[in-house]
């Protein structure tokens, strides 16, 4: 007894001394054997202070040639996300061809262009899913500022009022897309992967988030792109970054205490914006948000109340169809020309994007729902697991960004269907028909590929290990 | 291992980071069950009902009309039918005139496109407000053409347009008070009870099925005007032509000859003038066979038609084919209302399935025709001889009637005078089959015709003496005075109380030792007794003859209220036929609320005090005795079950009382016989049909008069006498000469005075309307 917890203590003031160090050093950071020289080994460093000299000079350092080519880890994780993307992928693309119906029987637009379309997207996605996956990940971090300068143009340009709507189509008065003839492109898509990156390469050697005051800054890597964003206007989109900013923060070993009162404090926020929201609405008055989206908010909370089919006729039509669909599926779903005949007769909107969940549950019932829902945790495992795996806190961070995106994503368009959450524009990662959509979430199955395929031997002095 | 941790001593101590991916797998985790709890919330739990949604999406239904059955008369001539018509619809939306503000928002929206959702409400209101004239004045175009085809004013159609109106969101309110109410219930039940008075009109207020209906704008038009509107509808959106049905009611007016030769002298027109005569009868069958009346409007506490047949069965979902939909008649009176179920058809229903383009059809079902015993013509001939313009119905100077009502004087006092000469009489006349007591006329006077109860309905229901939409068959009770005597004696022969061979000494009261109680009549007219006139007692049929009130005080006396009670009880008093023709009175004997004194049954032997009955009662009792006791419940539905139940009457008594019918009629002393017209003629024989025998009894029953009471029975203010006086009663059993009776004929003319004198007549011009239908 004594023993082991006079070991504790000993191991504890061992790991507190350390990470005194660190913290007067700045940052922990890896020793290679090979390479002694510029390297930091605990105490001096000639010249430099800390913080952000030291990146800089370390970031000109990594490069292919700053370790031996280790070899690649060929079983790694990565490959399950690689999977659970291939899945949804190709049930998407059966959900798509689903949601054309029974082939305009009732005036639909019929889906094959679209399937044919999903398919070579499927396979451009792959292609990008080898393109992210092949360089060392290291080189996406030193591309990180020229991405965020592209990324910011696009966000801007979208927004600029002057542009001809042949380029900026205004879709439900939202400016988001850039047409490029054969499919569009969104900004918020690359926003997103940009985002990760950069609160990574900010994170990845600090400690300072470690303080409240030290949040800011993260914070504020996340509100431009999210200002930008929320002009266009993309609520749901904006909202995203939140919790992937949060899960980040969490693994890179933010104060839980710090990261729990924000949220909170976010949280209140929110709710007090939707009460005064409605409360505002009956009197038919609109100051904060918008009135659909006053709307959306009410029809979610119709379907709680006694009378949930009330104010069907006005609001929550949409969701009403989705849930008929879904609740219709049942157990196992239908054979494909009765489903085909449900959706067909729904008369639901967005069937082949926003909704598509509704439409692949009806076919396959509570059995798919799970299988859609499972692949999407083990989407989120498998890059949990290549960002536990990993060492370098590049990588583990874009690892879990990337998986909290995905999750978060999912969610949210799954409880929107599912008629626990707001509708909301976002589609349902990997299944939800959309070009650039497509091509962006299998770029971030890559990246974690990228990031499970390699891990270095090096022995690592642990990052993100601040002895809590 | 070391990658993830550190061991220490034997545990092993995750890093910090591998505890932090933990937390976010948590995390993770945790969202995915409530994903998947929600999931199988609606696949599992709900799954039913969202399929059944599902499923109703493909398939698309429609009703097919059906057609009401008919009402038909003994001899199958049409009373009621469904015929085709053609109506003019407009939807509602376009009676209210939000037509105009729908289109104009949806004009509004399609300009604004993607704007309009970023549009404030208030400027929604603007775009829309700018639109709205444009189809403000189209709905006007509509309006002013279709006046114009149809010939009507402008103002008539704003008339009926309101009219649709306030009636729609009258029916509205009123569905939505019991929606409210029941939602305050249900929010109580549930224990929310704070919630439940916070509930108002507002959160209930669903647009009814009615608002999103089309109205009858206009209703029987011509073809040519059909023509007219079907080329409007083509471009004008909202206007429809239904060609549907309608319910029609031939023999509502009849034409019918009348033989003024057959009179009395006294009512013969005079030297020179055609003794046939046309006469058209108004309504001679409406109080049977009813009329239509709008869905749902019914008396308070009554259900609605739409609950009480509703689409699906509350309980089994089933769907029920005759259920009531908006714009379906409901039965509302008389025969029309009681023989609904029968009369009503089921739809037809055309399934769709929208997927596979397969159709199912279930036919519909007609409505099953009502076959009724009376008979139109003969009731239609009996009408028309009691149009005032004859004179039967009528007060004559022969009436010898002393009817009063209360006359306002110059002072302002109410003084009783007697009606004048000439003033109209109310009448009722009841004909059934000897045999089988089926009803072959039904008649009432006055009557009404179901156009002046649409257009004018207080004259048929304001007027408290009147009274045309009584049915004074079988609807109001009336004392029966004499006519009762024969039941009388029947009842105290069977019930062993009186025995045939004795005879009862009639003098000029009941009681010797107390002059002034119970005197017979004839001592009050004439001064003389029966006793004086025949010189001995009287045998039972002298005493139906000649109407002896002393010998059925006698009577009365002896069988006791309780004895009587009984038999009246058993030839029907108390009981209603249950016709289905609306309110029958039921009858009542024996006094009620209180106890019952000797005087009561005395009274009652000869058909006064508390006993009360109405016409049918009195035709089906001498039915009974003409059966010699066999009572069968009358009929007039020819497919209603038959009741019967025999009453064992001793068999002479039967005899006796036929006997005293048939002296009543044949016997210079009896009351039947003849009538003095004037003041030196000779009398004239009440009944001279040649091939026909008459056995009946007359009566003059004293009745409560009718009174208008201003403040209520303790009201400073006087009751205001509007009649007084006797009701004149003749019911009598006829037939071919020499053979058993066919008819009993009742008749009944309320506050007239005599019943040879005023009902005899009346009576024997039934028996040469049953000749002129063939019955005799």
């Amino acid at each position: 007894m004594g023993a082991r917890s006079r070991n504790r203590r000993v191991s504890r003031e061992r790991s507190r001394a350390r990470a005194k160090r660190r913290r007067r050093d700045g940052v922990g950071e890896p020793v290679d054997l090979g390479r002694i020289t510029a390297r930091r080994v605990g105490g001096e460093r000639e010249g430099e202070a800390g913080g952000s000299g030291e990146a800089r000079h370390r970031l000109l350092d990594i490069g292919a040639r700053a370790e031996p080519a280790a070899p690649l880890q060929w079983f790694n994780p990565g490959w399950l996300v690689v999977l659970a993307s291939v899945l949804l992928a190709a049930l998407g693309i059966y959900g798509v061809s689903l949601s054309g119906g029974l082939d305009g029987v009732s005036g639909r637009l019929p889906t094959d262009g679209l399937v044919f379309k999903q398919t070579v997207f499927l396979g451009l996605g792959l292609v990008a899913c080898g393109v992210a996956a092949a360089p060392h990940f290291k080189l996406f971090a030193r591309l990180t500022p020229a991405l965020v300068a592209v990324t910011l143009v696009l966000l801007v340009f979208v927004l600029i009022p002057f542009v001809p709507e042949s380029i900026v189509t205004p879709r439900n008065g939202a400016r988001r897309w850039i047409s490029l003839g054969f499919t569009d492109v969104q900004p918020s898509e690359l926003a997103k992967v940009v985002f990760v990156f950069t609160a990574a390469l900010y994170l990845r050697h600090r400690t300072n988030h470690r303080t409240l005051l030290g949040l800011t800054a993260p914070a504020l890597i996340a509100f431009v792109p999210v200002a930008l964003i929320l002009v266009e206007p993309d609520l749901g989109t904006a909202l995203l970054f939140f919790p992937v900013l949060f899960a980040m923060l969490l693994a890179a070993g933010a104060k839980l205490a710090h990261l729990l009162s924000t949220a909170a404090l976010g949280g209140a926020f929110a709710v007090l914006i939707v009460a005064a929201s409605l409360f505002f609405a009956q009197r038919d008055d609109y100051p904060l948000l918008r009135p659909h989206q006053v709307e959306r908010i009410q029809a979610v909370l119709d379907q709680f109340s006694d009378e949930p089919e009330l104010h069907i006729q006005e609001r929550g039509f949409q969701g009403y169809k989705a849930r008929t669909l879904i609740g219709a599926g049942g157990r196992a779903g239908h054979e494909a020309t009765r489903s085909r005949a449900f959706i067909e007769f729904s008369r639901l909107p967005e069937g082949h994007n926003d909704m598509i969940f509704a439409v692949i549950v009806n076919r396959f019932g509570l059995l798919g729902a799970l299988a859609i829902i499972a692949s999407y945790l083990l989407w989120f495992v498998g890059a949990v697991a290549v960002a536990g795996l990993c060492k370098d806190p590049f990588g583990r961070l874009i690892a879990v960004g990337f998986a909290a995106l995905i999750l978060t994503q999912a969610a949210i368009n799954i409880g929107m269907t599912l008629g626990i959450l707001p509708i909301t524009g976002m589609t349902l990662p990997f299944v939800s028909y959309g070009g650039s959509s497509l091509l962006t979430v299998f770029a971030m199955a890559g990246l974690v590929l990228n990031v499970g395929l390699r891990r270095p031997e090096k022995l690592y002095r642990p990052s993100f290990e601040f002895g809590e | 291992m070391q990658r993830f941790g550190y061991l220490h001593s034997t545990s092993f101590v995750p890093s910090m980071f591998v505890r932090r991916l933990v937390l976010l797998l948590a995390v993770g985790v945790a969202i995915v069950v409530v994903l998947v709890l929600q999931t199988c919330r609606l696949t599992i739990v709900e799954a039913d009902r969202w399929l059944e949604v599902a499923d109703s999406r493909l398939s698309t239904e429609r009703y097919t009309p059906t057609t009401r059955g008919r009402i038909l008369d003994r001899r199958g001539r049409v009373l009621a039918e469904d015929r085709p018509a053609f109506d003019v619809l407009v939807e509602y939306e376009v009676i209210t005139g939000q037509w105009a503000e729908r289109m104009a928002e949806r004009s509004a929206r399609r300009e604004a496109g993607d704007d309009w959702a970023k549009l404030s409400p208030r400027e929604r209101g603007e775009r829309i407000a700018r639109a709205l004239p444009a189809y403000r004045n189209q709905q006007e175009l509509l309006w002013h053409n279709v006046a114009a085809v149809l010939g009507v004013e402008r103002a008539e159609l704003e008339d009926r347009r309101n009219a649709i109106k306030s009636r729609v969101q009258r029916m509205a309110n009123h569905l939505w008070s019991i929606w409210l109410e029941e939602r305050q219930e249900a929010l109580v039940g549930s224990g929310r009870s704070s919630r439940a008075e916070a509930v108002t009109i507002a959160d209930v207020a669903q647009p009814i099925r009615e608002q999103r209906e089309s109205h009858v704008i206009a209703a029987g038009i011509t073809e040519s005007q059909a023509a007219a509107i079907r080329r409007l509808a083509e471009r004008s959106p909202g206007l429809h032509l239904d060609a549907g049905t309608r319910r029609t009611y031939p023999l509502e007016r009849v034409r019918v000859e009348v033989d003024r030769s057959t009179f009395p002298t006294a009512l013969q027109p005079g030297e020179g003038a055609i003794a046939a005569v046309e006469v058209e009868v108004e309504g001679p069958t409406v109080h049977v066979v009813g009329r239509m009346r709008e869905l749902n409007r019914v008396g308070p506490g009554e259900a609605l038609d739409t609950e009480r047949r509703p689409e699906r069965d509350p309980s089994s979902g089933e769907l029920d084919l005759g259920h009531y939909r908006a714009g379906d008649l409901v039965g509302g009176a008389g025969i029309e209302a009681s023989r609904e179920e029968v009369l009503r058809g089921l739809r037809g229903l055309v399934q769709k399935r929208l997927d596979t383009g397969e159709v199912r059809e279930t036919p519909a079902v007609d409505g099953r025709d009502v076959r009724l015993t009376l008979d139109a013509m003969l009731q239609a001939r009996i009408k028309a001889v009691l149009d005032p313009s004859f004179g039967f119905t009528v007060k004559q100077p022969w009436h010898k009637s002393t009817t009063q009502r209360h006359v306002e004087a110059e002072d302002g006092s109410l003084r009783l005078e007697e009606v004048p000469l000439g003033t109209e009489l109310n009448a009722a006349v009841v004909v059934l089959d000897a045999e089988s007591s089926d009803i072959l006329a039904l008649v009432t006077h006055p009557s009404y015709t179901r156009e002046e109860l649409r257009t004018d309905a207080a004259s048929v229901f304001g007027d408290a003496v009147r009274a045309p939409w009584v049915n004074r068959a079988v609807s109001k009770p009336y004392a029966p005075g004499s006519i009762v005597k024969p039941l009388i004696l029947t009842a105290a022969v069977s019930a062993g109380v009186h025995n045939l061979n004795t005879t009862i000494e009639c003098g000029p009261y009941l009681f010797p030792d107390k002059p002034g109680y119970y005197r017979d009549w004839i001592y009050k007219q004439y001064g003389t007794t029966f006793l004086a006139r025949f010189g001995r007692g009287l045998y039972g049929d002298e005493a139906i003859g000649v109407s002896s009130n002393i010998y059925f005080y006698t009577l009365g006396m002896w069988m006791g209220v309780e004895r009587l009670v009984e038999w009246y009880g058993k030839f029907g008093v108390g009981e209603a036929a249950g016709l289905g023709v609306g309110f029958e009175y039921p009858g009542s004997a024996g006094p009620r609320g209180r106890r019952a004194y000797q005087a009561d049954a005395i009274l009652m032997g000869i058909g006064q005090g508390p006993i009360d009955w109405t016409p049918l009662h009195a035709a089906d009792s001498y039915a009974t005795i003409a059966r010699s006791g066999l009572r069968i419940v009358p009929r007039i539905d020819r497919d209603a079950p038959i009741e019967h139940r025999n009453l064992r009457l001793d068999s002479t008594s039967v005899r006796v009382s036929l006997e005293g019918l048939r002296y009543s009629i044949e016997h210079e002393w009896g009351t039947g016989h003849a009538i003095p017209f004037e003041e030196g003629r000779p009398r004239e024989l009440t009944f001279d049909v040649p091939g026909v025998e008459v056995l009946g009894k007359t009566g003059t029953a004293t009745a409560a008069a009718i009174v208008e009471d201003p403040d209520g029975p303790e009201g400073p203010e006087a009751a205001r006498v509007l009649r007084d006086g006797d009701h004149a009663w003749f019911v009598g059993l006829v037939g071919p000469e020499g053979q058993p009776a066919r008819y009993v004929v009742a008749v009944l003319v309320e506050y007239a005075g005599s019943g040879g004198r005023v009902s005899g007549p009346i009576a024997e011009q039934v028996i040469f309307a049953l000749k002129a239908e063939g019955y005799l």
